[in-house]
């Protein structure tokens, strides 16, 4: 069954045309990257599928609604199901870690008590390893950490679908692959559908069922990881191929 | 990557756009005019509708005022000073020295307090307001608000705004004093009885001086607060930015705060009739 449908998605800036007609299907529970360069479109494609930004023409189906049809206010209602984990976090710096993580579900839920917000933050931290950080500020943390309690926070509100932009960018190979692990144990434990934009190669290989490239705005490949690794089309190999020859 | 499984659309290529609040692409000054009243309308929507946490109220409240008020009370002190030197000066050497207290009083409470107090709050709240904003803008963090279904008017404009227009109206009555409190210890030193200052401004100020000051400053607190956010949310480009946007806040709500002042000072005055 599908998380995600999108159909003839265009989107245009003025004079430039940034994704062209882009149709791809996600499953439910499934993780999938979106690879590509810089300036490629993936960002773009995903905020577009998170509801972040609106495209020039096409569709987005997410539990068989059209949200880029949608206003404002209906895509608030299905925002709640949708969980976007930033690339550099974009925690609340004047909130502590705690009231990060509640934050959504505070100003959606104003009956909630005290008691059930603390076990909400206290589970989130145990499924990210950062337990007793609940006082602790965004800029006492360290890039990796923050990604993490970005990643509790996008989790506050049980989303079935979790967007990552760029998860493990800037992160040292040991701290990579801790996020990467991080993605498959929240796949096995909520059963989310996953979409990561990423241009690192060995975590998407690692973590994704399957994997969409994008190169000057149109999908080149969207496959499994060894289809991928197999293949003969000459963008996919120039860009993955150093990587891979690497290890 | 088929799409034969997928549902036939409900909407056949077109697409329902509600035009973005806050288009960052309309930099000249009637693109900033029409979003600033586009973002006025949405915010008093949400104001009078409720739709904003007390608690962000509460917090930016004691942020701005608490923190504004000693330098609003510092200029306005030191301009009543200087101002009742000069008017003391001159008033005792054609000996009027009766007039001296009306005369600070009149200026101070119609225009020297709220116009003070209006310009010392844009420097420094409604600067930290754009340089705040402008930052959440370039850190995603106003993407995270929408991405968890929280309008930014909601948290970060309507709170501003409201607790701009609440504090500014009290520090304007403390820029009164203020600027009253200088006057005095300036005309006493320059040879003016205190008993005479205070008599004066007993005799001559009326209470629609206070009031025309305070009418004043409520508009111009909603004038800053409504720019500083929108001056905010518009930023781009990273520090550089956020830097460009505090300082086109301060010189767009002075200069909005001076023409509006031209206009209500014609317009209360003509309200009050003839002294």
């Amino acid at each position: 069954m599908s998380a995600i449908r999108v159909k003839n998605l265009i989107y245009e800036v003025p004079n430039k045309r940034i994704l062209n007609d882009i149709t791809l299907e996600i499953n439910q529970g499934e993780v999938v990257s979106i690879m590509g360069g810089s300036g490629s479109g993936k960002t773009s494609l995903l905020r577009m599928m998170s509801g972040l930004r609106r495209p020039t023409s096409g569709e987005i189906w997410i539990d068989n609604e059209n949200i880029a049809a949608m206003d404002d206010h209906e895509l608030d209602e299905r925002r709640l199901k949708i969980g976007l984990v930033f690339q550099y976090a974009a925690l609340f710096d004047s909130l502590d870690v705690y009231d990060n993580i509640v934050f959504s579900l505070t100003r959606h839920n104003r009956k909630l008590k005290r008691e059930q917000l603390d076990q909400v933050v206290r589970d989130r931290l145990a499924q990210v390893q950062l337990e007793g950080t609940e006082h602790l500020f965004p800029s006492e943390l360290s890039g990796g950490m923050q990604k993490r309690i970005g990643l509790a926070r996008a989790l506050a509100t049980e989303p079935s679908l979790v967007f990552y932009d760029e998860p493990t960018s800037g992160l040292d190979p040991l701290t990579a692959r801790a996020i990467d692990d991080l993605i498959l144990e929240t796949r096995k434990r909520n059963g989310v559908t996953s979409v990561v934009v990423s241009h690192h190669i060995p975590s998407i290989f690692r973590i994704s069922d399957r994997i969409a490239m994008i190169a000057e705005g149109e999908i080149v490949i969207f496959d499994t990881p060894d289809a991928v690794r197999k293949s003969d089309n000459p963008t996919v190999r120039e860009f993955i191929a150093p990587d891979l020859e690497k290890g | 990557m088929s799409d034969q499984t997928l549902p036939q659309p409900k909407t056949a290529k077109k697409i329902k756009r509600t035009p973005p609040v806050h288009p960052v692409e309309s930099e000249s000054i009637l693109g900033f005019l029409w979003d600033a009243i586009k973002l006025s309308g949405e915010t008093i929507s949400t104001i009078v509708r409720g739709k904003f946490a007390l608690h962000d109220l509460v917090v930016q409240m004691a942020s701005i005022g608490v923190d504004g008020s000693w330098i609003v009370i510092a200029i306005a002190m030191s301009t009543g000073a200087v101002f009742a030197l000069y008017t003391a000066t001159f008033a005792l050497s054609f000996g009027f020295a009766e007039a001296v207290g009306g005369t600070i009083a009149y200026a101070e409470l119609n225009e020297l307090g709220p116009v003070l107090g209006g310009i010392a709050f844009a420097a420094r709240s409604g600067a930290a307001i754009a340089a705040e904003i402008g930052t959440m803008v370039v850190t995603e963090q106003v993407d995270a608000l929408k991405a968890m279904a929280v309008p930014p008017v909601r948290y970060l404009v309507a709170p501003r705004v409201l607790a701009a227009v609440i504090i500014l109206p009290f520090l304007t009555v403390l820029a009164d004093i203020a600027g009253l409190f200088g006057g005095y210890l300036s005309a006493t030193a320059s040879g003016v009885p205190g008993g005479t200052y205070l008599a004066s401004i007993y005799k001559y100020a009326r209470a629609s001086d206070l009031t025309n000051g305070l009418i004043k400053s409520l508009v111009f607190a909603f004038l800053i607060g409504i720019i500083a956010c929108l001056q905010g949310l518009k930023t781009k480009q990273g520090a550089t930015g956020v830097g460009r946007s505090t300082t086109r806040s301060v010189v767009l709500c002075v200069i909005s705060m001076v023409i509006a002042d031209l206009f209500l000072a014609f317009i209360l005055k003509q309200q009050g009739g003839a002294r």
